[in-house]
């Protein structure tokens, strides 16, 4: 039996690592027409992974449980049930990023993680209030955006020294794009709301 | 080839036992860093089905801590180790839904829980098949701990598998084409470390020259992420024996480095667990 389980992880390594060197070969295109027979293709290799993944879990009882949790992974993890999930971070690499900074009227980046806000984490909290904002918003971006920056700004407030250079300069709150362009990139800079001691 | 399940010497358990001990406490420790109330605009998993909202409260949050701390010495020191695992698998589930919930997906929290589940489920199939005498032989080790730490192996590598196979599925298998792309997150990095109160910022900016000068060559920068998606696609090889495991182990640590130096993310979580459970040190110590 137990040659099987080899067999079936060198059939999963082998065929994933020759898809890959085959796309990484294979132009690319990203046409709208495209993205639509991608999506039922994509549909379709999904359903065997996991028809695959399933029977292997039976066939291959030493590495069942590998299998069993990727069959798992794709059916329960594709909407993020913990434990189960797809990992989707950074495997759809997009062509814009961004970032926020907190400038001083200067245009110097504060360093909020001296009063006790950790960049990441407000980063994370802005993502999640824009998506909210834009959620019940009607559309108008820069409005979602400047919903999400007040709920940053009240933080910042809370947050605010009662002594030093801090506690009395006003912060701005300002979206950093990144967009890469026929390889190129380009950097946009948008303020969105000022904020100062109340 | 045949493949068997290792057999881990009870330094080797012990061991691992101790590190995931050290690990939860770590976990643990710094879970108030982001608690947000309210209701949970993005529920997954659990929070689907239950109001998780209690866990925004500080009482719950110190009686979450004060229990994984003790569930954790008491597996680290073989004490009550099921039900210790039982606790610690549903506070880590707990914990991460309920952040998960408000947007602050953290994966490498993720990947304690999954360890945690998986040895709580081999634990109770273990005791299970022993209490019936079920005939398992072929997914269970001869002992309790072995067969925990068996499925915490194949969990882990399974997370770096469904990781490399979800970015070949996302772009129709043109993700080595397109990872350059991933060098714009690392700008926005720098901007984020740039406010951090002091050290990562010298970092960023020696790691900017490198993300720079990758950029303007896309062929170089394709061959890097090929490479780290090579490693995460044959992560499955490590299951073969304890040698391949402690060599896809080092990859995986080499892999994380290269995303901290490139992408300024070291996932601390994923690297203490797969150097405690994949390279696993003591064994060369016999």
């Amino acid at each position: 039996m137990s040659s099987i389980d080899a067999v079936t992880l060198a059939a999963a390594v082998g065929g994933s690592c020759a898809a890959a060197l085959a796309g990484w070969a294979a132009p690319d295109r990203r046409t709208s027409h495209d993205q639509r027979v991608s999506r039922r293709r994509r549909g379709a290799v999904m359903t065997i992974v996991v028809a695959g993944a399933a029977a292997a879990s039976v066939t291959a009882p030493v590495v069942s449980v590998f299998w069993a949790l990727l069959a798992l992974n794709f059916t329960l993890g594709r909407r993020e049930n913990v434990p189960f999930s797809t990992y989707p971070m950074f495997s759809n690499p997009d062509t814009t990023a961004w970032s926020l900074r907190f400038e001083d009227p200067n245009g110097q980046a504060v360093k909020i993680g001296k009063i006790g806000l950790a960049p990441h984490i407000v980063r994370k909290r802005f993502a999640t209030e824009l998506r909210t904002a834009r959620r019940r918003g009607n559309g108008d971006e820069s409005a979602a955006r400047q919903v999400a920056a007040e709920v940053l700004a009240t933080l910042i407030e809370e947050h605010r020294p009662p002594g030093g250079p801090l506690a009395a300069s006003p912060i701005t709150i300002v979206l950093v794009e990144y967009i890469l362009e026929s390889g190129r990139l380009r950097t946009v800079k948008t303020p969105i709301i000022e904020t100062s001691p109340r | 080839m045949n493949i068997e399940v290792p057999d881990w010497s009870t330094t080797e358990l012990d061991v691992m036992r101790v590190g995931l001990g050290f690990v939860v406490i770590r976990m643990f420790s710094g879970i108030q860093t982001f608690r947000p109330s309210g209701e949970a605009p993005f529920p997954v998993g659990i929070a689907r089905l239950l109001d998780l909202r209690w866990a925004a409260s500080r009482y719950a949050v110190r009686w979450m801590q004060y229990g994984a701390y003790a569930a954790a010495l008491c597996y680290a020191a073989g004490l009550v180790v099921p039900f210790a695992l039982l606790f610690l698998a549903a506070a880590a589930l707990v914990e991460v839904s309920f952040r998960s919930s408000y947007g602050a997906v953290n994966h490498g929290q993720h990947l304690l829980a999954v360890v945690l589940v998986a040895q709580a489920a081999a634990m109770a199939l273990w005791n299970a098949a022993a209490q019936w005498d079920w005939n398992l032989s072929h997914v269970l080790a001869d002992s309790q701990q072995a067969t925990a730490v068996w499925w915490a192996i194949q969990a882990i590598v399974c997370v770096y598998f469904t990781s490399g196979l979800s970015k070949l599925l996302n772009t129709d298998a043109h993700w080595i084409r397109r990872s350059p792309a991933l060098l714009l997150s690392a700008y926005g990095r720098i901007d984020t470390d740039e406010m951090v109160a002091k050290g990562g910022w010298q970092t960023s900016r020696r790691s900017d020259a490198l993300i720079s000068w990758l950029f303007d060559r896309a062929t170089l920068a394709q061959a890097v992420f090929a490479a780290g998606l090579f490693v995460e696609l044959a992560a499955p090889i490590g299951l073969l024996g304890k040698i391949a495991l402690t060599g896809i182990g080092i990859a995986l640590i080499a892999l994380h480095k290269g995303n901290r130096v490139l992408l300024g993310l070291p996932f601390p979580e994923f690297q203490w667990l797969v150097f405690i459970y994949l390279v696993n040190l003591p064994q060369f110590l016999r």
